[in-house]
Protein backbone atom coordinates (compact mmCIF):
# COMPACT_ATOMS: atom_id res chain seq x y z
CA UNK A 1 0.00 0.00 0.00
CA UNK A 2 3.33 2.12 -0.51
CA UNK A 3 2.42 3.40 -4.00
CA UNK A 4 -0.78 5.29 -5.03
CA UNK A 5 -1.81 4.75 -7.58
CA UNK A 6 -5.64 5.35 -7.51
CA UNK A 7 -6.94 8.07 -9.10
CA UNK A 8 -10.01 10.45 -7.57
CA UNK A 9 -11.90 8.45 -9.92
CA UNK A 10 -11.49 5.37 -8.36
CA UNK A 11 -11.71 6.72 -4.79
CA UNK A 12 -14.47 4.98 -3.26
CA UNK A 13 -15.85 7.16 -0.63
CA UNK A 14 -17.15 5.77 3.04
CA UNK A 15 -20.86 6.44 3.56
CA UNK A 16 -19.82 8.66 6.27
CA UNK A 17 -18.84 11.03 3.65
CA UNK A 18 -22.25 12.54 2.19
CA UNK A 19 -22.08 15.66 1.56
CA UNK A 20 -19.03 18.02 0.14
CA UNK A 21 -18.57 19.36 3.41
CA UNK A 22 -18.27 15.74 4.80
CA UNK A 23 -15.42 15.51 1.78
CA UNK A 24 -14.07 18.69 2.45
CA UNK A 25 -13.40 17.81 6.71
CA UNK A 26 -11.89 14.47 5.64
CA UNK A 27 -9.34 16.16 3.40
CA UNK A 28 -8.83 18.91 6.03
CA UNK A 29 -8.02 15.74 8.52
CA UNK A 30 -5.72 13.86 5.99
CA UNK A 31 -3.32 17.01 5.45
CA UNK A 32 -3.12 17.70 9.36
CA UNK A 33 -2.68 14.26 9.55
CA UNK A 34 0.08 14.24 7.06
CA UNK A 35 1.46 17.76 8.63
CA UNK A 36 1.82 15.54 12.27
CA UNK A 37 3.58 12.94 10.40
CA UNK A 38 5.91 15.35 8.37
CA UNK A 39 6.76 17.00 11.80
CA UNK A 40 7.20 13.89 13.94
CA UNK A 41 9.45 12.26 10.74
CA UNK A 42 11.97 15.24 11.81
CA UNK A 43 11.80 15.04 15.04
CA UNK A 44 12.11 11.38 14.73
CA UNK A 45 15.66 12.26 13.51
CA UNK A 46 16.55 13.81 16.58
CA UNK A 47 15.75 11.02 18.55
CA UNK A 48 12.35 11.40 19.58
CA UNK A 49 9.77 8.66 18.95
CA UNK A 50 6.90 9.19 16.31
CA UNK A 51 3.38 8.08 17.33
CA UNK A 52 0.34 7.83 14.87
CA UNK A 53 -1.78 10.30 15.40
CA UNK A 54 -5.40 8.76 15.98
CA UNK A 55 -7.11 9.05 13.04
CA UNK A 56 -11.59 9.84 13.05
CA UNK A 57 -13.81 6.97 11.67
CA UNK A 58 -14.32 8.72 8.32
CA UNK A 59 -10.71 8.85 7.52
CA UNK A 60 -10.16 4.99 8.83
CA UNK A 61 -12.81 3.89 6.97
CA UNK A 62 -11.82 5.90 3.60
CA UNK A 63 -8.28 4.24 3.76
CA UNK A 64 -9.18 0.92 4.27
CA UNK A 65 -11.71 0.34 1.87
CA UNK A 66 -9.36 2.00 -0.54
CA UNK A 67 -6.67 0.28 1.33
CA UNK A 68 -4.27 3.20 1.46
CA UNK A 69 -1.21 4.02 4.05
CA UNK A 70 -0.66 6.99 5.17
CA UNK A 71 3.12 6.06 6.22
CA UNK A 72 4.66 7.35 3.58
CA UNK A 73 4.73 11.00 2.66
CA UNK A 74 4.62 10.45 -1.12
CA UNK A 75 1.63 8.48 -0.73
CA UNK A 76 -0.06 10.99 1.68
CA UNK A 77 0.43 13.91 -0.45
CA UNK A 78 -0.87 12.27 -3.87
CA UNK A 79 -4.08 11.16 -1.67
CA UNK A 80 -4.18 14.75 -0.86
CA UNK A 81 -3.84 16.08 -4.53
CA UNK A 82 -6.28 13.21 -5.85
CA UNK A 83 -9.13 13.65 -3.15
CA UNK A 84 -8.65 17.47 -3.74
CA UNK A 85 -9.32 16.68 -7.42
CA UNK A 86 -12.08 14.88 -5.92
CA UNK A 87 -13.61 17.40 -3.87
CA UNK A 88 -14.18 19.82 -7.06
CA UNK A 89 -15.03 17.31 -9.37
CA UNK A 90 -17.46 14.45 -7.59
CA UNK A 91 -21.28 15.01 -8.90
CA UNK A 92 -23.15 16.55 -6.01
CA UNK A 93 -27.21 15.82 -5.72
CA UNK A 94 -29.21 18.80 -4.65
CA UNK A 95 -31.86 17.10 -2.52
CA UNK A 96 -34.65 19.20 -0.75
CA UNK A 97 -36.54 17.46 2.44
CA UNK A 98 -39.60 18.89 4.06
CA UNK A 99 -38.21 17.69 6.80
CA UNK A 100 -34.57 18.40 8.75
CA UNK A 101 -32.28 14.86 7.50
CA UNK A 102 -31.10 12.84 10.04
CA UNK A 103 -27.97 11.10 9.15
CA UNK A 104 -28.66 7.88 9.09
CA UNK A 105 -31.30 8.30 6.31
CA UNK A 106 -28.59 10.77 3.96
CA UNK A 107 -26.08 7.66 4.51
CA UNK A 108 -28.42 5.25 2.93
CA UNK A 109 -29.36 8.16 0.08
CA UNK A 110 -25.89 8.17 -0.81
CA UNK A 111 -25.05 4.61 -0.38
CA UNK A 112 -28.04 4.01 -3.35
CA UNK A 113 -26.46 6.79 -5.26
CA UNK A 114 -23.07 5.61 -5.20
CA UNK A 115 -24.09 2.14 -5.83
CA UNK A 116 -26.86 3.16 -8.46
CA UNK A 117 -26.16 6.85 -10.11
CA UNK A 118 -22.50 7.44 -9.53
CA UNK A 119 -19.50 6.12 -6.91
CA UNK A 120 -18.80 9.24 -6.11
CA UNK A 121 -21.81 11.32 -5.97
CA UNK A 122 -22.35 13.30 -2.91
CA UNK A 123 -25.16 15.23 -1.70
CA UNK A 124 -26.24 19.26 -0.43
CA UNK A 125 -28.86 18.99 1.95
CA UNK A 126 -31.85 21.71 1.76
CA UNK A 127 -35.29 22.18 3.64
CA UNK A 128 -38.33 23.15 2.92
CA UNK A 129 -41.52 22.32 4.97
CA UNK A 130 -44.08 23.61 1.78
CA UNK A 131 -42.84 20.04 0.30
CA UNK A 132 -44.96 18.21 2.89
CA UNK A 133 -43.01 15.04 2.02
CA UNK A 134 -40.83 13.37 -0.37
CA UNK A 135 -37.73 15.15 -1.96
CA UNK A 136 -37.14 18.07 -4.72
CA UNK A 137 -34.01 16.22 -6.13
CA UNK A 138 -31.54 18.19 -8.74
CA UNK A 139 -29.18 17.04 -10.48
CA UNK A 140 -26.43 19.32 -12.47
CA UNK A 141 -28.89 19.97 -15.55
CA UNK A 142 -32.28 18.52 -14.17
CA UNK A 143 -34.93 19.01 -11.54
CA UNK A 144 -37.00 16.01 -9.89
CA UNK A 145 -40.08 16.70 -7.93
CA UNK A 146 -41.01 13.77 -6.22
CA UNK A 147 -42.68 15.83 -3.31
CA UNK A 148 -46.31 15.54 -2.30
CA UNK A 149 -46.95 18.90 -3.36
CA UNK A 150 -46.15 18.19 -6.98
CA UNK A 151 -48.29 14.70 -6.53
CA UNK A 152 -51.18 16.98 -5.05
CA UNK A 153 -50.51 19.86 -8.29
CA UNK A 154 -50.65 17.07 -10.78
CA UNK A 155 -54.01 15.93 -9.28
CA UNK A 156 -55.81 18.70 -9.72
CA UNK A 157 -57.68 17.40 -13.09
CA UNK A 158 -58.85 14.71 -10.79
CA UNK A 159 -60.43 16.59 -8.21
CA UNK A 160 -61.94 18.65 -10.69
CA UNK A 161 -63.90 15.78 -12.02
CA UNK A 162 -64.58 14.35 -8.81
CA UNK A 163 -66.28 17.75 -8.39
CA UNK A 164 -68.22 18.03 -11.46
CA UNK A 165 -69.28 14.54 -10.65
CA UNK A 166 -70.64 15.10 -7.29
CA UNK A 167 -72.35 18.32 -8.53
CA UNK A 168 -74.06 16.57 -11.76
CA UNK A 169 -75.15 13.89 -9.17
CA UNK A 170 -76.61 17.09 -6.69
CA UNK A 171 -78.43 18.47 -9.53
CA UNK A 172 -80.49 15.37 -10.32
CA UNK B 1 -155.58 51.86 108.84
CA UNK B 2 -156.41 48.80 110.59
CA UNK B 3 -155.89 48.80 114.73
CA UNK B 4 -155.96 44.95 115.60
CA UNK B 5 -155.79 43.68 118.77
CA UNK B 6 -152.21 43.84 119.30
CA UNK B 7 -152.57 47.58 120.79
CA UNK B 8 -154.31 45.80 123.32
CA UNK B 9 -151.99 42.64 124.06
CA UNK B 10 -149.39 44.81 124.65
CA UNK B 11 -151.53 47.35 127.08
CA UNK B 12 -150.81 50.70 126.59
CA UNK B 13 -154.88 51.10 125.69
CA UNK B 14 -155.34 49.69 129.19
CA UNK B 15 -153.26 52.97 130.02
CA UNK B 16 -157.15 55.17 129.45
CA UNK B 17 -158.15 52.80 132.30
CA UNK B 18 -155.33 53.37 134.67
CA UNK B 19 -157.60 56.43 136.09
CA UNK B 20 -158.93 53.95 137.78
CA UNK B 21 -156.70 51.51 139.24
CA UNK B 22 -157.62 48.54 140.08
CA UNK B 23 -157.89 47.60 144.07
CA UNK B 24 -156.36 44.64 145.28
CA UNK B 25 -159.19 42.47 146.87
CA UNK B 26 -158.67 39.61 149.79
CA UNK B 27 -159.39 36.36 148.66
CA UNK B 28 -161.95 35.16 151.48
CA UNK B 29 -164.44 32.41 150.72
CA UNK B 30 -165.36 30.62 147.66
CA UNK B 31 -168.38 33.25 148.37
CA UNK B 32 -166.09 35.81 147.53
CA UNK B 33 -164.39 34.06 144.37
CA UNK B 34 -167.38 33.75 143.10
CA UNK B 35 -168.01 37.55 143.18
CA UNK B 36 -164.44 38.07 141.87
CA UNK B 37 -165.18 36.22 139.05
CA UNK B 38 -168.23 38.19 138.26
CA UNK B 39 -166.00 40.52 137.93
CA UNK B 40 -163.85 39.79 136.16
CA UNK B 41 -166.64 38.83 133.57
CA UNK B 42 -168.15 42.10 133.86
CA UNK B 43 -164.55 44.23 132.83
CA UNK B 44 -163.91 41.87 130.58
CA UNK B 45 -166.68 42.74 128.88
CA UNK B 46 -166.30 46.25 129.19
CA UNK B 47 -162.90 45.52 127.44
CA UNK B 48 -164.41 44.14 124.81
CA UNK B 49 -166.52 46.73 124.56
CA UNK B 50 -163.61 49.47 125.00
CA UNK B 51 -162.05 47.55 122.63
CA UNK B 52 -164.50 48.00 119.63
CA UNK B 53 -165.75 51.08 120.39
CA UNK B 54 -162.10 52.15 119.69
CA UNK B 55 -161.77 49.75 116.74
CA UNK B 56 -164.84 51.51 115.63
CA UNK B 57 -163.71 55.10 116.18
CA UNK B 58 -160.07 54.08 114.80
CA UNK B 59 -162.42 52.75 111.87
CA UNK B 60 -164.36 55.63 111.27
CA UNK B 61 -161.11 58.35 111.48
CA UNK B 62 -159.11 56.30 108.74
CA UNK B 63 -162.14 56.22 106.21
CA UNK B 64 -162.46 60.25 106.86
CA UNK B 65 -158.64 60.16 107.01
CA UNK B 66 -158.32 58.41 103.51
CA UNK B 67 -161.25 60.23 102.10
CA UNK B 68 -159.89 63.57 102.81
CA UNK B 69 -156.28 62.17 101.75
CA UNK B 70 -157.73 61.30 98.10
CA UNK B 71 -159.31 64.14 97.73
CA UNK B 72 -156.07 66.55 98.55
CA UNK B 73 -154.15 63.99 95.69
CA UNK B 74 -156.82 64.37 93.60
CA UNK B 75 -156.70 68.04 93.62
CA UNK B 76 -152.98 68.29 93.93
CA UNK B 77 -153.01 65.90 90.76
CA UNK B 78 -155.35 68.64 89.31
CA UNK B 79 -153.49 71.25 90.52
CA UNK B 80 -150.01 69.80 88.99
CA UNK B 81 -152.13 69.11 85.84
CA UNK B 82 -153.28 72.60 85.19
CA UNK B 83 -149.45 74.09 86.40
CA UNK B 84 -147.50 71.63 83.90
CA UNK B 85 -150.53 72.03 81.24
CA UNK B 86 -149.84 76.27 81.20
CA UNK B 87 -146.44 75.51 81.68
CA UNK B 88 -146.27 73.22 78.52
CA UNK B 89 -148.61 75.57 76.63
CA UNK B 90 -146.13 78.23 77.34
CA UNK B 91 -142.78 76.49 76.15
CA UNK B 92 -145.09 75.70 73.20
CA UNK B 93 -145.87 79.51 72.47
CA UNK B 94 -142.20 80.20 72.84
CA UNK B 95 -141.27 77.47 70.97
CA UNK B 96 -143.79 78.04 68.25
CA UNK B 97 -142.80 81.53 68.15
CA UNK B 98 -139.35 81.07 67.58
CA UNK B 99 -140.31 78.04 65.04
CA UNK B 100 -142.39 80.51 62.92
CA UNK B 101 -138.95 83.06 63.26
CA UNK B 102 -137.16 80.28 62.01
CA UNK B 103 -139.18 79.34 59.17
CA UNK B 104 -139.37 82.68 58.12
CA UNK B 105 -135.73 83.55 57.93
CA UNK B 106 -135.52 80.02 55.94
CA UNK B 107 -138.18 80.99 53.72
CA UNK B 108 -136.74 84.47 53.05
CA UNK B 109 -133.35 82.95 52.35
CA UNK B 110 -134.65 80.64 50.37
CA UNK B 111 -136.52 82.90 48.36
CA UNK B 112 -133.21 85.11 48.02
CA UNK B 113 -131.32 82.67 46.78
CA UNK B 114 -134.15 81.15 44.65
CA UNK B 115 -134.26 84.79 42.74
CA UNK B 116 -130.32 84.71 42.93
CA UNK B 117 -130.56 80.98 40.89
CA UNK B 118 -133.40 82.72 38.73
CA UNK B 119 -130.67 86.05 37.94
CA UNK B 120 -128.16 83.58 37.34
CA UNK B 121 -130.42 80.97 34.87
CA UNK B 122 -131.61 83.85 32.99
CA UNK B 123 -127.64 85.02 33.00
CA UNK B 124 -126.50 81.69 32.09
CA UNK B 125 -129.40 81.15 29.29
CA UNK B 126 -128.64 84.26 27.66
CA UNK B 127 -124.82 83.28 27.42
CA UNK B 128 -125.67 80.08 26.17
CA UNK B 129 -127.94 80.88 23.47
CA UNK B 130 -124.77 83.70 22.51
CA UNK B 131 -122.42 80.23 22.41
CA UNK B 132 -124.71 78.45 20.85
CA UNK B 133 -125.36 81.08 18.06
CA UNK B 134 -121.86 81.59 18.03
CA UNK B 135 -120.64 78.17 17.97
CA UNK B 136 -123.11 76.93 15.03
CA UNK B 137 -121.65 80.35 12.79
CA UNK B 138 -118.53 78.62 13.12
CA UNK B 139 -119.90 75.30 12.53
CA UNK B 140 -121.74 76.58 9.57
CA UNK B 141 -118.66 78.63 8.13
CA UNK B 142 -115.87 75.01 9.55
CA UNK B 143 -118.63 72.63 7.66
CA UNK B 144 -118.51 75.28 4.04
CA UNK B 145 -115.20 75.07 4.44
CA UNK B 146 -114.41 71.61 5.02
CA UNK B 147 -116.66 70.92 2.43
CA UNK B 148 -114.80 73.29 0.15
CA UNK B 149 -111.37 71.56 1.21
CA UNK B 150 -113.40 67.93 0.65
CA UNK B 151 -114.39 68.32 -3.22
CA UNK B 152 -110.86 69.82 -3.69
CA UNK B 153 -109.28 67.04 -1.95
CA UNK B 154 -111.51 64.33 -3.50
CA UNK B 155 -110.84 65.90 -6.94
CA UNK B 156 -106.81 65.35 -5.83
CA UNK B 157 -107.24 61.83 -4.66
CA UNK B 158 -108.73 60.71 -7.69
CA UNK B 159 -105.70 62.58 -9.95
CA UNK B 160 -103.61 61.08 -7.26
CA UNK B 161 -105.19 57.70 -7.50
CA UNK B 162 -105.11 57.45 -10.98
CA UNK B 163 -101.43 58.65 -11.31
CA UNK B 164 -100.76 55.75 -8.69
CA UNK B 165 -102.54 53.18 -10.76
CA UNK B 166 -100.29 53.96 -13.26
CA UNK B 167 -97.43 54.24 -11.23
CA UNK B 168 -98.18 50.97 -10.14
CA UNK B 169 -98.77 49.07 -13.51
CA UNK B 170 -95.28 50.60 -14.70
CA UNK B 171 -93.52 49.34 -11.21
CA UNK B 172 -95.16 46.05 -11.56
CA UNK B 173 -93.93 45.80 -15.38
CA UNK B 174 -90.33 47.08 -13.96
CA UNK B 175 -90.52 44.59 -11.56
CA UNK B 176 -91.02 41.78 -13.94
CA UNK B 177 -88.15 42.92 -15.79
CA UNK B 178 -85.39 43.29 -13.23
CA UNK B 179 -87.18 39.60 -11.49
CA UNK B 180 -86.33 38.28 -14.76
CA UNK B 181 -82.72 39.83 -15.01
CA UNK B 182 -82.24 38.96 -11.69
CA UNK B 183 -82.96 35.33 -12.28
CA UNK B 184 -80.56 35.66 -15.41
CA UNK B 185 -77.59 37.19 -13.38
CA UNK B 186 -78.33 35.00 -10.33
CA UNK B 187 -78.21 31.95 -12.91
CA UNK B 188 -74.83 33.37 -14.19
CA UNK B 189 -73.34 34.50 -10.83
CA UNK B 190 -74.12 30.87 -9.64
CA UNK B 191 -72.35 29.07 -12.45
CA UNK B 192 -69.36 31.00 -12.11
CA UNK B 193 -69.01 30.86 -8.12
CA UNK B 194 -69.69 27.23 -9.00
CA UNK B 195 -66.44 26.95 -12.03
CA UNK B 196 -64.43 29.15 -9.97
CA UNK B 197 -65.40 27.06 -6.63
CA UNK B 198 -64.75 23.96 -8.70
CA UNK B 199 -61.18 25.47 -10.17
CA UNK B 200 -60.05 26.34 -6.57
CA UNK B 201 -61.46 23.12 -5.02
CA UNK B 202 -58.01 21.67 -6.10
CA UNK B 203 -55.73 24.11 -4.53
CA UNK B 204 -57.80 24.58 -0.88
CA UNK B 205 -58.05 20.75 -0.71
CA UNK B 206 -54.17 20.89 -1.56
CA UNK B 207 -53.54 23.87 0.81
CA UNK B 208 -55.46 21.99 3.91
CA UNK B 209 -53.83 18.61 2.95
CA UNK B 210 -50.23 20.68 3.34
CA UNK B 211 -51.17 22.31 6.36
CA UNK B 212 -52.98 18.81 7.64
CA UNK B 213 -49.45 16.67 6.68
CA UNK B 214 -47.07 19.40 7.58
CA UNK B 215 -44.52 17.51 9.71
CA UNK B 216 -45.61 14.75 10.11
CA UNK B 217 -43.54 12.21 8.55
CA UNK B 218 -39.60 12.20 9.33
CA UNK B 219 -37.16 11.73 6.85
CA UNK B 220 -36.64 7.48 8.09
CA UNK B 221 -40.25 7.34 7.64
CA UNK B 222 -40.21 8.92 4.02
CA UNK B 223 -37.38 7.12 2.82
CA UNK B 224 -38.58 4.07 1.45
CA UNK B 225 -41.09 6.00 -0.66
CA UNK B 226 -38.21 8.56 -1.95
CA UNK B 227 -36.05 5.87 -2.50
CA UNK B 228 -38.74 3.92 -4.82
CA UNK B 229 -39.61 7.25 -6.54
CA UNK B 230 -35.77 7.56 -7.03
CA UNK B 231 -35.41 4.07 -8.49
CA UNK B 232 -38.25 4.36 -10.53
CA UNK B 233 -36.65 7.22 -12.23
CA UNK B 234 -33.23 6.07 -11.85
CA UNK B 235 -32.32 6.48 -15.53
CA UNK B 236 -33.08 9.86 -15.83
CA UNK B 237 -30.55 11.17 -13.15
CA UNK B 238 -28.20 8.34 -14.29
CA UNK B 239 -28.20 10.39 -17.55
CA UNK B 240 -27.89 13.50 -16.39
CA UNK B 241 -25.34 12.84 -13.85
CA UNK B 242 -23.31 11.46 -17.03
CA UNK B 243 -23.72 14.88 -18.50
Amino acid sequence: MSEVNTTHSEFVLPSSVVSKVDLARLLNELEWVDNELTAATIRAKSGVQVHMPTLSQGLNDFLIQNKLGLTESRARSAIIAQLRVLKNKAPVVHMTFAVSADRESLQKLAEWLRKEVHPQALIMVGLQPSLVAGVYLRTPNHVHDYSLRALLHGQHDLLTKELETLRAGAKI
Amino acid sequence: MKLEGNSVKHGWNMGIFKHKPEEETPQLNPAGESVDHALDEYFEGVKGKGRSYFEKAVTDHVSVFKKDLDSTIDRVNEQLKDYIKDRLDEQFRQYGAMMKEAQDAALDSLNRSLQDLQEQHKQLAATMQKNVAYQEAVMNHAFKDSQTRLLSLKTTQDSAVATLNREVEELQEQRQQISEVLKKNVTYQEAVLVNVFEENMAMIIENYLLGALGDQYDLKAQLPAILQQMADNKAAIVEDMKL
